[in-house]
């Protein structure tokens, strides 16, 4: 694993836009960065991501068959009572996922580490997807990478596939908050995706959902909503107005209930004692579980519920070292093993790792100056060189 | 490579992603299309070297605003779509249907209550 600086397409911007990614600047500063690339080696990518990544993701089916027979699990993870029932009986079910992304450490050398798993809300998808594949034609045009380099990423098609096997050419409504650039740039993307599998799709803001008196949901046109891609975390929908009639509802939600269970980052110390030692997870424990003090004055304080890295801090030797401000905390904190993310010419660099329609299949990686990932970080792309 | 081999089914796969011209790779032409329909756009040429193997979806070729969608050429879909999108702005949410008279089995517009999603990402969102 190699950050390889590189020039830059003189069109790249115009290229985004042209392509729908509008959000490649947000608030004046670098999103999409392409001043330099990742290398891996095929060895890295197949035997350090790709097959940790399916291990991961059975480990986390391993927990949710666990957690819905045991509701001590699902209170350490703060999930309302009233969903309990709801969430198991989506899981018994098998109702279908999408897709999730795994958060991994990864430096190149020994294995990498899940830090979280976006498993509800996964964004960066069409810049991962697409963008980055279309960086890699160019780039190789351009002979910045060999012409046989590789790019670890069929998100496309198992997104298309995930949507065909879920979907069965019904109606798909996607849901989320349309007034932001990012969101609705991923929803348009998935939307995409789902037309090409062979759905009609309509998208539908969050506000805009109704509830029929029955407490069906219905679109803006007072159709019931079938299907429902909501790009919204369970936890907001389960504490929102409508959120008691979501049990009763007849809409399949993707990602499906059971997913709450997992967009929760409780899951890593459930995980760790459930797979002790293993070599691609850190110790984790629960803030108020005395094993915590195990971790000994230096870890990583993560909020149950928290997106882009918000109000997660840094200890290091009893002082926080770096934090994001947020509004999560509420439900409480895990802490996990402090293993700094690897620095790459002054960078720090996390890679997410995909899971699509049942496989893995898509890197992604965020850049930042600070140790802690956030919304702004800059996404990279990367080759496989050798 | 393994990594080639999946590449080729992405090379195979459907971009067809933005309202630009994305000429990813030259249009496939080994392979058999289905019958399509009369009503469809313009059809592939199907080359001279064509095997059974049916067609799958491909990225886009140079002519841009189309690409190979299956067993016919379409407009590409992704972006500023035609979809029957009902996105509405924050604070101007309408309560009643929009687009056409609401199916046979839609619920009453009078009845449906709305706004009930949507109100912690919008906090999240003037709070940010």
């Amino acid at each position: 694993m190699r950050r390889i600086s590189c020039d830059e397409r003189a069109d790249w911007r115009a290229a985004a836009e042209q392509m729908g990614f509008d959000f490649h600047t947000l608030d004046g500063e670098r999103y999409w960065d392409e001043r330099a690339y990742y290398a891996f080696t095929l060895e890295e990518i197949e035997r350090d991501l790709e097959a940790p990544t399916a291990e991961l993701d059975a480990m986390c089916r391993e927990l949710v068959s666990r957690a819905v027979a045991d509701e001590r699990m699902l209170k350490l993870l703060r999930i309302p009572p009233s969903y309990w029932n709801w969430l198991a009986t989506s899981f018994k079910r098998g109702d279908p996922s999408l897709y999730g992304r795994f958060d991994l450490r990864y430096d190149g050398s020994g294995p990498a580490k899940l830090l979280e798993y976006n498993a509800d809300t996964p964004t960066a998808v069409f810049e991962t997807a697409v963008f980055q594949w279309k960086w890699l034609e160019d780039a190789k045009a351009r002979r910045i990478v060999p012409k046989d380099a590789d790019q670890y990423n069929s998100l496309h098609e198992r997104l298309i596939a995930g949507w065909q096997d879920i979907g069965k050419g019904r109606r798909l409504h996607l849901a989320g908050m349309t007034g932001n650039a990012e969101d609705l740039g991923t929803l348009t993307y998935l939307e995409d995706c789902a037309r090409q599998a062979g759905l009609q799709t309509t998208i539908v803001a969050m506000e805009a959902i109704g509830r029929a008196p029955r407490g069906g949901f219905v679109d803006m046109a007072n159709a019931p909503i079938e299907l429902m891609f909501k790009l919204y975390p369970w936890e907001w929908m389960m504490r929102e107005a409508f959120g008691s009639s979501l049990p009763g509802a007849a809409t399949q939600f993707v990602e499906p209930p059971w997913k709450a269970i997992l967009s929760n980052k409780g899951i890593l110390p459930l995980l760790w004692s459930m797979f002790p030692r293993h070599p691609n997870l850190l110790p984790g424990y629960f803030e108020d579980d005395e094993k915590a003090a195990e971790l000994g004055s230096s870890y990583v304080r993560k909020p149950l519920y928290s997106r882009e890295g918000a109000n997660v801090e840094l200890v290091v030797a009893g002082h926080a070292v770096d934090q994001d401000a947020g509004p999560y905390g509420a439900e409480g904190f895990i802490r996990q093993a402090l293993s700094p993310l690897p620095q790459l010419d002054g960078n720090y660099a996390v890679l997410g790792s995909w899971f699509a329609a049942g496989q893995p299949c898509g890197l992604s990686i965020r850049e930042d100056l600070s140790p802690i990932t956030k919304n702004t970080s800059r996404f990279l792309p990367h080759a496989i060189v050798g | 490579m393994k990594r080639s081999s999946q590449v080729a089914l992405l090379l195979m796969g459907t971009a067809g992603i933005g309202a630009g011209a994305y000429a990813m790779t030259s249009p496939r032409t080994d392979c058999v299309t289905p019958s399509t329909p009369a009503s469809s756009t313009v059809a592939p040429a199907i080359g001279s070297k064509a095997t059974t193997e049916p067609c799958q979806p491909r990225r886009s070729t140079s002519t841009g605003y189309h690409y190979w969608y299956g067993s016919h050429w379409s407009r590409p879909i992704f972006w500023r779509s035609s979809s029957t999108a009902s996105t509405t702005p924050p604070g101007s949410v309408a309560l009643t249907s929009r687009g056409g008279t609401p199916s046979s089995s839609s619920s009453s517009s009078s009845s449906v209550s709305r706004v009930g999603f949507g109100t912690t990402g919008h906090a999240m969102s003037s709070s940010s």
